[in-house]
């Protein structure tokens, strides 16, 4: 084998030099709604949707046909989790954790007998041990010290580093555990995005201060937000009065004359694109450059359109003007 | 109803009326998208405006108005119901503002700026401010603010921008944040209100260099994929 899971062997990666096949990446979900236990995110307090990342061996598998009770069960799985060659139970001095995912199914039975995942943990780790003679000389001393307790070498250094969720089907035949990869430890943290707004897709049409400063503050919680600004630049951009940093603070700027057919097109162009468009200028002329609501909101039926005015859209003053740099007599 | 009660009514020396609106339409954008998301429904066209908007912040003045009254008029800093409440120059050239919340303070700062006359329940009798106005001002802000600290009265100095950059509470809370702009190098400026603690982002703190982004305008001509 050459190339492994996108590395050389040998070049780019050293550990292939060791271990005799390589996995990039193992995915999988916690079935957090038919867990008995509380999930792992919420036990490490992370709210929300979280990713743990853990550096381990390849996924073992543990197979058990007959357990009827938990506790059995458990001690069944946990032999499995302790041998000799696993990289938790053989090099790692400092820390080191185990992985076990139960299926939903056994995970009713243990919880019938163990509420607290915490006892699970400690059942685990009790029975997830080999005898410190079973080690060749030369383990005894040092490599294994750590985790000793008595005459025994456990998998982990306490019950808090054996790792237990819920994953996989409705089948009851299967558990899958994974040793760290030497001295490494699990990480919990949010997943993705942590802008509450990211993925709202705003076109700020808007001119002076009102307008733009709607999709300014929707930009500050990570809203994705498009200033077209006039050829030459935004009247605010140069000006004394400092006003640009606050309305154009995290937003994007293309260029482009609403008043010419092509700067028109141009925003049709992006209304499938959209979530929401500010505009503010006088209905009138939206309706003449085809940018009023009825044509873009026939364009995207999910548009949000907001339209500023000085007085609002309807009543005897609709048609004063006062905002809009297209103002014209 | 800003101003001097006898004085010319005055406007604000910053934009209020954009501010709110912006709020207002930031709003109406979040109402929408719950609306779309939650209920099944399309977009919709949003009516924003500043007249709509303000209306918000005179709130009160509309509440405390009854048919056939005058209507409320100018109080200077103080509120409708409030006897004591506004600005006061110190000896040292600065401002502090003083407002009486409850009867203690009334009556304690009453008695702090030497005011004689109190009815049976402590209350003063007749106006206390122009005592409180000569009391400030024979004295030097820092004075002012521990005398009162001292008392557990409530005051505050007037804060100019140096002021509010120098805070050490909003220095320690981040609460002016620069923001990067070719035109005007760092500029000072509110960081993002409210904060969601939950999703807080550091976010790109500049403004974009004039089309910035129109590089990929061919292709959203042919392929609407600016966004990306």
């Amino acid at each position: 084998m050459r190339n492994l899971a996108g590395q050389e062997a040998g070049v780019t990666s050293q550990s292939v030099f060791g271990t005799p096949g390589r996995v990039a990446g193992i995915v999988f979900g916690e079935w957090e709604e038919v867990s008995p236990w509380a999930p792992l995110a919420e036990r490490r307090g992370v709210p929300g949707n979280a990713v743990t990342v853990y550096g381990a061996m390849g996924t073992t598998n543990i197979c058990d046909v007959i357990a009827d009770n938990g506790r059995s069960l458990l001690e069944f799985v946990a032999e499995g989790l302790a041998y000799h060659g696993a990289n938790g139970a053989l090099p790692s001095s400092a820390f080191c954790e185990v992985f076990v995912g139960f299926n939903p199914v056994w995970a009713k039975m243990i919880a019938a007998e163990y509420p607290l995942v915490e006892d699970v943990q400690e059942v685990l780790w009790e029975a997830a041990s080999l005898p410190v003679a079973s080690f060749p000389a030369g383990y005894d001393a040092g490599l294994v010290l750590s985790r000793r307790h008595g005459d025994r070498v456990h998998i982990a250094q306490s019950p808090q580093d054996v790792i237990v969720t819920v994953c996989g089907g409705m089948g009851n035949l299967h558990a899958l555990s994974m040793p760290s990869w030497g001295d490494t430890k699990s990480v919990t943290a949010l997943s993705g995005e942590r802008r509450s707004l990211a993925g709202l897709r705003v076109l700020d049409t808007a001119t002076l201060y009102a307008g733009p400063f709607i999709s300014t503050v929707l930009a500050d919680h990570g809203a994705d937000v498009i200033k077209i600004e006039p050829p030459g630049g935004d009247s605010y951009r140069h000006a004394a009065t400092r006003m640009w940093p606050l309305l154009a603070r995290n937003k994007r700027s293309v260029v482009a004359d609403l008043r010419s057919r092509d700067g028109a097109d141009l925003v049709r162009a992006l209304v499938p694109e959209l979530d929401v468009v500010v505009v503010n200028m006088p209905d009138r002329l939206l309706i003449e450059a085809g940018l009023d609501y009825q044509t873009l909101g026939a364009i995207n039926p999910g548009l949000i359109y907001v339209h500023v005015t000085s007085y609002g859209l309807d009543g005897p003053y609709a048609d004063r003007l006062g905002t809009g740099r297209w103002a014209r007599p | 109803m800003t101003g001097a009660a006898d004085g010319p009514p005055v406007l604000a020396s910053v934009p209020v009326g954009d501010a709110v609106t912006g709020y207002v339409g930031a709003f109406g954008v979040l109402a929408a998208c719950y609306h779309r998301m939650t209920h099944g429904a399309g977009g919709q066209l949003i009516d924003v405006n500043p007249v709509d908007a303000m209306l918000q912040i005179t709130g009160p003045v509309l509440s405390q108005h009854k048919d056939g009254a005058p209507p409320p008029h100018r109080l200077g800093s103080r509120l409708a119901a409030s006897t004591l409440r506004g600005v006061f120059r110190t000896s040292d050239d600065s401002w502090v503002t003083v407002a009486a919340s409850t009867p203690r303070h009334l009556r304690e700062i009453a008695e702090l700026c030497g005011h004689a006359e109190f009815d049976g329940s402590g209350v003063p009798v007749g106006d206390v401010v122009p005592r409180v106005e000569r009391w400030v001002a024979d004295r030097k802000r820092a004075e002012v603010a521990a005398a009162f600290a001292e008392r557990r009265l409530p005051i505050a100095p007037v804060a100019t921008a140096q002021d509010v950059l120098d805070d050490e509470h909003l220095r320690a809370r981040h609460a002016v944040r620069y923001v990067h702009t070719a035109e005007h190098g760092p500029v000072a400026g509110p960081a993002p209100a409210p904060r969601l603690l939950g999703s807080t982002a550091e976010l790109p703190w500049r403004t974009p260099d004039l089309d910035e982004h129109g590089k990929t305008l061919p292709a959203v001509r042919d392929s609407s994929k600016l966004f990306s």
